[in-house]
């Protein structure tokens, strides 16, 4: 069996007395999409946050392939080979296309600021982009401003950015919310091509029918408990999981 | 079409620089107005630091006239105390101005937003007051003078002409560099700090290291204006940079359009320049000087450059739907 790529153990998160994340455990492997579900306020773009290193822990281990990262700050994170994309896009707003794609780039291959002043510049932009893009079915100029871009377009282009970096790790956080379903095979496509590169990603999807299509490995979360975890066809079987969702029967 | 949009660039900025290098002293006969014209390259090149931590990265910074203050100072001394050779002066100060800038840097940049703004403000004022106060260093309230000559090995400054075409050559190169710094890495990280933090953390942006390397970049240019100002005027005083040639400093960018190399150039000029074509305003200047940067926050919050390109953007677009619309047409 494969190592884990990404693995929690025990992770806690408290704000004040909200218990936002409790005793957190689970793995993610290499070429495979774990999804994070659970209704809403369970605690999912928290565990993301506590992934790529927004948030810190207060209890427990995050690890990177073989590195323990608990204690690193995103950014170094992010230059292990964390990628992430956000619920709302977030972009640079003044900047064109390209320059917004460049920097997902800039500070993962450690050329350094001096370099890159030099004109040492990124070898194989263009060409990778091109692949992406293709799969993403995205028409683009890049010298165009990144405002000009519809809602749809920016949701698949963060997932492009962040697959240019060529993570180890990507974070996706609710991608097809608010696509058309078009749209939404679009996303699929690209994490799958993700997962086939070797990439472990983690999905939070509202979409079921999104989530069962795609995803290998899927945790329940519940007021920031790991209520159920296992293949697909187990969880939509599972008791806690239908309870979470629909509410307990009232036991006459 | 982008090469060629790039060539183009080009050639209007080396077309600008030459025509503005070979016809100003010829325009200007008046040794005073090319003083002025010189003052303004020197505030240029100051700027440039100002449109690294400002356009780029979004961060309010009034500690430019401080820093020119420390460079000026700096070759003062080397030269005036230590006799040492300008050009060996005017590397000295930047490297030193540097050191004092990665040291004060270190402290500032732990502040955010705003705060940082008014560290800055504190910042310029007590540079200033040292530099007023502590006499056997800075001369105190008399400032240093007797600074020699610019010499350049081969090329001495005796005319006010001959301190333009060095400032020219200088404000040139230093352009270049700034614009370069815009395209490279650091230029992008600075503006996803500017843009959106969170994102530029999840970039692997380090935001507090890369806001020292901008107050140190800025640091530099300005230190290296102060030290050429040192050579032109001969003597220098703490007058010279107070928070309120900060805050000029500040509007000569905001009027150009402070995310432009150029903008900054075309609005350092205009303001330098504009209190002598406007004499006859006399003491009424400040009023509609006041006004005029109330007006232009309002309408042009990103100065002449960002109207120009707001220009410049809106025909291409319609460019853009013209075609796709006789596209859809045949």
């Amino acid at each position: 069996m494969t190592k884990p790529i990404l693995e929690l153990k025990g992770v806690c998160k408290r704000f004040g007395g909200v218990v936002a994340s409790d005793y957190v455990d689970f793995s993610v492997y290499p070429g495979s999409i774990h999804a994070l579900i659970g209704p809403n306020g369970a605690g999912k773009t928290t565990m993301l946050n506590l992934i790529s290193g927004i948030y810190q822990v207060d209890e427990g281990e995050i690890h990177l392939g073989q590195q323990q990262i608990t204690k690193l700050p995103a950014h170094q994170r992010s230059r292990l080979g964390m990628g992430r994309t956000f619920q709302a896009p977030r972009f640079l707003q003044r900047a064109n296309i390209r320059e917004n794609l460049l920097i997902a780039i800039d500070l993962k291959d450690q050329t350094g600021h001096v370099r890159s002043f030099l004109g040492k510049g990124i070898v194989g932009f263009e060409s990778e982009l091109k692949r992406l893009v293709e799969v993403a079915e995205l028409d683009l100029d890049l010298e165009d401003d990144i405002t000009s871009l519809a809602y749809g377009q920016s949701k698949l282009l963060e997932i492009v950015r962040a697959m240019l970096a060529r993570p180890k790790v990507m974070l996706v956080d609710e991608p097809a919310a608010g696509l058309n379903g078009n749209e939404q095979g679009r996303v699929i496509a690209l994490l799958k091509l993700a997962a086939a590169e070797g990439i472990g990603v983690v999905l939070i999807e509202h979409h079921m029918d999104m989530v069962l299509s795609t995803c290998n490995e899927i945790t329940v979360l519940n007021f920031g408990k790991v209520i159920a975890e296992g293949d697909p066809q187990s969880i939509l079987h599972n008791e806690h999981v239908i309870e979470a969702y629909l509410g307990r029967k009232k036991s006459c | 079409m982008r090469e060629k949009k790039k060539i183009f660039k080009i050639l209007a900025v080396v077309v600008i620089c030459a025509a503005f290098t070979l016809l100003v002293p010829k325009l200007i006969p008046n040794q005073y107005m090319i003083n002025i014209v010189n003052n303004a390259l020197l505030y240029f090149i100051a700027i440039l630091g100002l449109s690294v931590m400002l356009g780029m990265g979004g961060q309010v910074t009034f500690s430019i006239a401080g820093t020119m203050g420390i460079g000026a100072f700096f070759t003062a001394i080397f030269c005036v105390k230590l006799g040492w050779h300008p050009l060996m002066a005017i590397l000295g100060s930047v490297v030193a101005t540097m050191a004092i800038a990665l040291v004060l840097g270190l402290a500032l940049c732990r502040l955010k937003g705003s705060y940082f703004a008014f560290g800055s403000i504190a910042l310029v004022h007590i540079l200033y007051n040292i530099m007023l106060n502590w006499k056997p260093i800075t001369g105190g309230a008399d400032g240093i003078s007797g600074i020699p000559k610019l010499d350049l090995v081969f090329y001495s400054c005796t005319t006010k002409e001959n301190y333009f075409y060095v400032f020219i050559v200088v404000a040139v190169l230093c352009g270049m560099i700034v614009g370069r710094i815009r395209t490279s890495s650091l230029g992008r990280s600075l503006a996803s700090i500017r843009d959106n933090e969170i994102a530029a953390i999840c970039m692997g942006v380090n935001i507090y290291q890369t806001k020292v390397i901008s107050f140190i970049i800025a640091g530099a240019f300005s230190s290296l204006a102060g030290s050429l100002l040192a050579f032109q005027n001969t003597n220098i005083t703490a007058e010279l940079f107070t928070f309120e040639q900060s805050a000029i400093f500040l509007v000569m960018s905001m009027l150009g359009g402070i995310e432009s190399t150029i903008g900054v150039f075309v609005g350092t000029i205009l303001l330098t320049v504009m209190p002598e074509w406007m004499r006859v305003l006399a003491s009424y200047y400040k009023l509609v000087y006041g006004i005029g940067v109330i007006l232009l926050m309002i309408f042009m919050p990103m100065g002449l450059a960002g109207l120009v390109q707001t220009i410049y953007k809106k025909i291409k677009r319609r460019k853009k739907a013209k075609m796709k619309a006789s596209g859809v047409g045949s």
